[in-house]
């Protein structure tokens, strides 16, 4: 039969010429070859890895001259190895035509990564197994993701179960008792109802407005803020507690802003600075050439150093610390704010008492 | 006059038990977390201990495994009042010891119920 030049043309019934097919198999061949996000090799019947790509060198951190030969359960953790996990899921693709799942596989150095694993068992023209076919993927980062999704929503849950507590505690016991409540107790059980209501109120915006800042929704606009105004008004909204004081020397610094979210990131650490420190709390800025410096110091026990900068991930709290109001939120906020006007939020561990700076662009 | 001692990190949930307790005629302490627990528990017993889960400088669980280890403290009746709805963890709490589990938030006469099954009324 002559060679048909132009093959897209070929009748489905014609033969594709032994030429084409070595082309076609070395592209494909190159292709798996090059692909980086997969792991993607052959097994032998027992298990022996035969091939190995890119992608599988990228994720395992084996070269293929080193990997090839040796049994895939090299890849399982010990307490899969023990358990008899591979050969299990080689029986299942066998059995099954297929196996799929996520799961645990350790790399070259020891370390773990969550595993999306395709297993395909692979036939020759009389349905005799000759091997599998694996492809894995490393989904460690979406696993990471995922569980600090899961652990903020059970922190977010916890942090409403208190306040609601009270609510629900106090309520229920005012229906059933009215006769045991006199006007003037009443009034302090409405105190406590109204503080937790208060709570729960800003830790329900707190929650919106880290939600927004994650997903860059919140648009607006940054211009030139005098630091003296903000705190003028924080002083007013947020004046501090009986035998507190606080020392301001702002200067006339003016910093690029959004007047709303700076008045937030400095009430935030204001009303740490009135729960976890002493009596006297100072608010100082200061020129840095590229930057404008201000810290709100107070002269408490200071914050818990282990911490490092996870204090500024949600939930996150001393350890030792015996105050616990507040909704865990705050720091959080306070850098997604300042690093959404290009800033930046620091803990100075060196400092007696907590010494927060906030570093912004001058107005 | 039984009294009750409730170890909760939170005052405006010292609060709110010790009014629903003491208008049932409970006489009712208060210890803000684990170090505050231990050396009231040095006293004078209390009839009862509400436990929260969650303290500041610590866990519940240590102030449980202290009573339990006390030897005469080990027959006090400890309830836990705690924010963690996982069957496990009220399963935990039977295991080390605690008479009961009560989960946040709960009704006052629920607390009270409780209470009053393990000491009687107040």
């Amino acid at each position: 039969m002559a060679q048909r030049l132009n093959p897209e043309e070929s009748d489905q019934s014609v033969p594709i010429s032994a030429g084409r097919r070595r082309i076609e198999d070395e592209t494909l061949r190159l292709m798996v070859e090059s692909l980086d996000d997969y792991a993607i090799f052959m097994l032998a019947p027992d298990g022996t890895i035969r091939s190995w790509n890119t992608g599988a060198e990228r994720i395992k951190g084996y070269p293929a001259d080193e990997i090839i030969g040796r049994h895939f359960s090299v890849f399982y953790p010990q307490e899969d190895i023990d358990a008899g996990t591979p050969a299990r899921e080689l029986d299942m693709a066998a059995r099954e035509g297929r196996m799929e799942g996520e799961a645990w596989r350790i790399r070259k150095d020891g370390t773990r990564f969550w595993a999306s694993i395709v297993i395909t068992p692979l036939h020759d023209a009389d349905g005799r197994l000759v091997g599998y076919g694996k492809i894995t993927r490393d989904l460690t980062d979406e696993k990471l993701l995922e569980e600090t999704r899961q652990s903020f929503i059970t922190n977010a849950a916890h942090e409403l179960r208190t306040p609601l507590t009270v609510l629900v505690g106090m309520i229920s016991f005012l229906q059933a008792s009215p006769q045991a409540t006199v006007p003037e107790t009443l009034a302090e059980h409405l105190d406590t109802l109204g503080r937790q209501a208060d709570r729960m109120h800003s830790l329900v915006n707190n929650l919106l407005d880290l939600t927004k800042l994650e997903q860059g929704r919140d648009v607006f606009t940054l211009e030139p803020v005098p630091l003296a105004h903000t705190f003028d008004r924080l002083m007013l909204a947020y004046p501090p507690p009986k035998e507190k004081h606080v020392v301001r020397d702002l200067g006339g610094f003016t910093v690029l802003a959004e007047p709303r979210r700076l008045d937030q990131v400095f009430a935030n650490l204001l009303i740490n600075a009135y729960r976890h420190g002493g009596n006297f709390i100072v608010v100082r800025a200061w020129d840095e050439g590229d930057a404008i410096a201000t810290k709100v110091q107070d002269d408490g026990p200071g914050v818990d150093a282990s911490l490092g900068d996870h204090l500024f991930e949600p939930f996150q709290r001393g350890k030792g610390s015996t105050v616990v109001e507040g909704s865990g939120l705050g720091l959080a906020i306070v850098r997604g704010f300042v690093e959404s006007f290009g800033g930046t939020v620091t803990l100075d561990p060196s400092a007696e008492g907590a010494r927060f700076v906030v570093r912004l662009q001058r107005g | 006059m039984n009294r009750v001692l409730v170890v909760d990190d939170e005052p405006d949930i010292v609060y709110m038990v010790k009014v629903i307790l003491r208008s049932a005629g409970f006489e009712v302490e208060s210890a803000s977390g684990v170090g505050e627990a231990i050396t009231q528990l040095a006293g004078e017993d209390p009839a009862l201990v509400l436990l929260d889960l969650r303290l500041g400088d610590g866990e519940g669980w240590q102030v449980l495994a202290h009573l339990k280890e006390g030897g005469r403290t080990g027959r006090i009746p400890v309830i836990i009042l705690s924010a963690h709805a996982s069957p496990a963890t009220a399963e935990r709490a039977i295991k080390e010891g605690a008479r009961g589990y009560i989960t946040k938030p709960f009704v006052a006469s629920s607390l009270l119920e409780t209470v009053r099954t393990h000491v009687g009324a107040g």
